[in-house]
């Protein structure tokens, strides 16, 4: 008895179900303007609506959608009604068919969202080809999908970054907003070197904030995922000022000579920066905190002499006169003609000058 | 006066885990000067590039994509560039053994698709990932069919070509008359060149030992684009106050020629009555020198057989003073 009055049941809420999204079927087959009190009826029926309701109505809705829209915005009203209905419509779906929806239409990209935000790993079957291709589109509802994809699928973004990675390229804010959220939701522990250095070789600013708020989480972690050293070899020529000043402490901090000479001389070569804009102060401070002996035991004397130089030349008083202590701490080679420069004031070197071609400047001294 | 250029490929950096590509579109029409190769030093050849993007978007922010030239020779690779204006030419020198085990070779010269976005890619190339350089139609595209993504008239617009063709011939190098040369440190010139993007002028005067040999350079913002590599110089070179400036970075030279004077600049004037032989474009590489013993006539003749192959854009100066075959494309009416 019971079976039968639920059958009876099912019967009248597929009849209701088909009564109430029929007229939506029929005006987005014609290209009709949707009747927007149609789609609230409806919208506050799936509200409270059995599974059976909903079940019709998700396969109304796929049908409709995989046919091209009659005209733009002709199969809007589904794009409302989707999200209602996810799980009969994730039964119904296949990648393929989701993937197919996008192409139709924005409601069908709409739905196809919904769908790949219910998928348990929705980054596997689609491929980051194709979710690179989502989030760069040009199509919000694409984009949609893309960033529903990444926000549900954390495990695949951190476990396979590489593959992911395009993404912290993408000109879209919500798009990269989706990734660093994900990344940082992250358990940190999966983050080796490799993986930090790809994110804060990223060219947008909130990736590589993020980078360095990860680094920060690892750091603190037990046992440290990261190998710093490995890292700093990686990133210690780093284009970007806020990574080299996140990595110069820790450079310091494992007196890594090399490390601290690179990222100071990436400092002074900064081809982006402005004139008053080079960060001499913080890699001077720390070849000042590295005695003569590493720097010299390091083989990085003549290395940071540019960096000393091109402080003594042109920067504040007091960066020259910290500029001039450094290298009269470290006995770079006297033969460098920038060495030559920084030292000549308080050496008396003499200045040669080097025009046509004919000499040398050492500063009056032979190389040692 | 046009110079049709047209890609079948993107370029662009694939960077990932371990790895990365930099993958650059060659000219669809000119099947020559292609490689692939594992880099020997990759962030010297990505400043290169850098230097060469820099030239050709310098102080001009139209369009989607500029293009650069590329020779491939035996013993070097180059990358040119002029400014969009066509009064400043950039050559980097690139040695091949930067590029060693390179395979797809093909010698010759084509162009390059440099879009807006490239250099921005670039720099996540660095020394701590292996990075492989593929130059081909496909550029980063792993595959491509029969359409073209990019076509387009390309710059220096025809009215500058005469300066251009006569700054990319490195004839200013060969000059015999007795040029000023001021050699200057790499760091000597950081702060200098960073203040040339707010103004034309660069100014060297730093601190002994260049005191006495202040260094004004008009235009020297278009000395920026040499800014990426500068990290790696030994030196730099001006000569003639910056009319040249050569920077040494080893297996990396590069050179910006620049123009001088307003629009009727003596730059312009070209001896289009010297006509080169065949046998003449056969001896190259050579210096005048060399030139006259191979084809058997005299100096005088041919060094104008030699400057008329260089304006004619079929070959250039390089560093070593000899001259080299490279074919630029004539820009033809339309």
């Amino acid at each position: 008895m019971s079976t039968t009055a639920g059958s009876d049941d099912d019967a009248r809420e597929i009849a209701r179900a088909r009564a109430l999204v029929g007229p939506l079927v029929a005006s987005s087959r014609q290209g009709d303007d949707g009747d927007d009190a149609k789609t609230a009826a409806l919208v506050d029926e799936l509200r409270s609506a059995s599974r059976a309701f909903h079940d019709v109505v998700a396969a109304e809705l796929l049908r409709a959608v995989e046919h091209p829209e009659p005209r733009p915005g002709a199969h809007a009203p589904w794009a409302t009604v989707a999200p209602l209905i996810a799980e009969a419509l994730v039964d119904r779906c296949t990648w393929e068919s989701a993937w197919r929806l996008l192409e139709r239409s924005d409601a069908g990209a709409a739905v196809a969202a919904v769908v790949l935000s219910r998928l348990p790993g929705p980054i596997g079957p689609l491929g980051p080809g194709r979710l690179f291709a989502l989030a760069s589109s040009s199509n919000a509802a694409h984009r949609a999908a893309a960033i529903a994809a990444i926000t549900h699928d954390a495990r695949t973004v951190t476990a396979d970054l590489a593959a992911t990675a395009a993404l912290a390229e993408v000109d879209d804010v919500d798009v990269r907003a989706a990734l660093t959220t994900t990344l940082e939701r992250s358990d940190v522990r999966a983050f080796g070197a490799l993986h930090i250095a790809l994110i804060l070789d990223a060219t947008h600013d909130d990736v590589r904030a993020c980078g360095l708020r990860l680094l920060r989480r690892a750091l603190g972690a037990t046992p440290c995922p990261v190998d710093v050293a490995d890292l700093l070899a990686r990133c210690a020529r780093h284009p970007c000022a806020d990574v080299r000043a996140a990595l110069l402490p820790l450079a310091v901090e494992r007196r890594a000579v090399a490390a601290v000479v690179d990222l100071a001389r990436a400092a002074v070569f900064d081809s982006a920066a402005a004139v008053d804009d080079v960060d001499l102060r913080g890699p001077l401070d720390a070849l000042d905190a590295l005695d003569a002996l590493d720097v010299v035991g390091g083989g990085e004397g003549a290395a940071c002499a540019d960096v000393l130089a091109a402080a003594a030349w042109r920067g504040p008083g007091s960066l020259r006169a910290k500029a001039r202590s450094v290298a009269a701490q470290i006995p770079l080679r006297a033969s460098d003609v920038a060495v030559a420069a920084v030292l000549a004031p308080e050496h008396g070197v003499d200045g040669t000058v080097d025009v046509d071609g004919g000499r040398r400047a050492d500063g009056g001294r032979s190389a040692p | 006066m046009s110079l049709r250029v047209r890609y079948r490929g993107q370029s662009a950096v694939t960077v990932r885990l371990e790895d990365a590509v930099i993958g650059l579109a060659a000219h669809a029409d000119l099947p020559q000067g292609y490689l692939t190769a594992a880099l020997a030093n990759v962030e010297l050849v990505r400043d290169g590039l850098r230097a060469a993007y820099a030239m050709a978007w310098c102080g001009d922010d139209d369009g989607a994509a500029r293009d650069v030239w590329f020779t491939v020779d035996d013993d070097a690779v180059y990358v040119e560039a002029a400014a969009p204006d066509g009064r400043a030419w950039l050559r980097v020198r690139l040695s091949r053994k930067l590029f060693p085990h390179a395979r797809d070779v093909a010698t010759g010269t084509t162009t390059l698709r440099f879009p807006r976005t490239l250099d921005r890619q670039l720099r996540r190339v660095s020394r701590g990932r292996p990075t492989t350089f593929v130059v081909s139609p496909g550029g980063a595209d792993a595959a491509i069919d029969g359409s073209i993504l990019d076509e387009r008239d390309a710059l220096p617009p025809p009215a500058a070509w005469t300066t251009t063709r006569r700054l990319a011939s490195g004839l200013a190098q060969a000059s015999e008359a007795a040029p000023r040369v001021v050699r200057v440190p790499p760091a000597a010139l950081v702060r200098p060149l960073a203040a040339a993007v707010a103004g034309p002028r660069l100014v060297v005067d730093a601190d002994p030992p260049w005191r006495t040999s202040a260094l004004v350079v008009d235009d020297g913002a278009r000395l920026r684009a040499l800014a990426p590599l500068l990290i790696h110089a030994r030196e730099v070179v001006f000569v003639d106050d910056g009319a040249l400036c050569t920077l040494d970075a080893g297996d990396v030279v590069a050179t910006v020629a620049l123009a001088r004077g307003g629009d009727a600049a003596p730059n312009d004037v070209v001896d289009e009555t010297a006509h080169a032989d065949a046998d003449v474009a056969r001896a190259l590489p050579c210096s005048v020198e060399q030139c006259a013993a191979a084809t058997g006539t005299d100096l005088a003749r041919a060094r104008r057989a030699l400057h008329a192959l260089a304006f004619a854009g079929r070959a250039f100066v390089d560093v070593d003073d000899r001259f080299r075959q490279r074919a630029l494309a004539t820009p033809v009416a339309r």
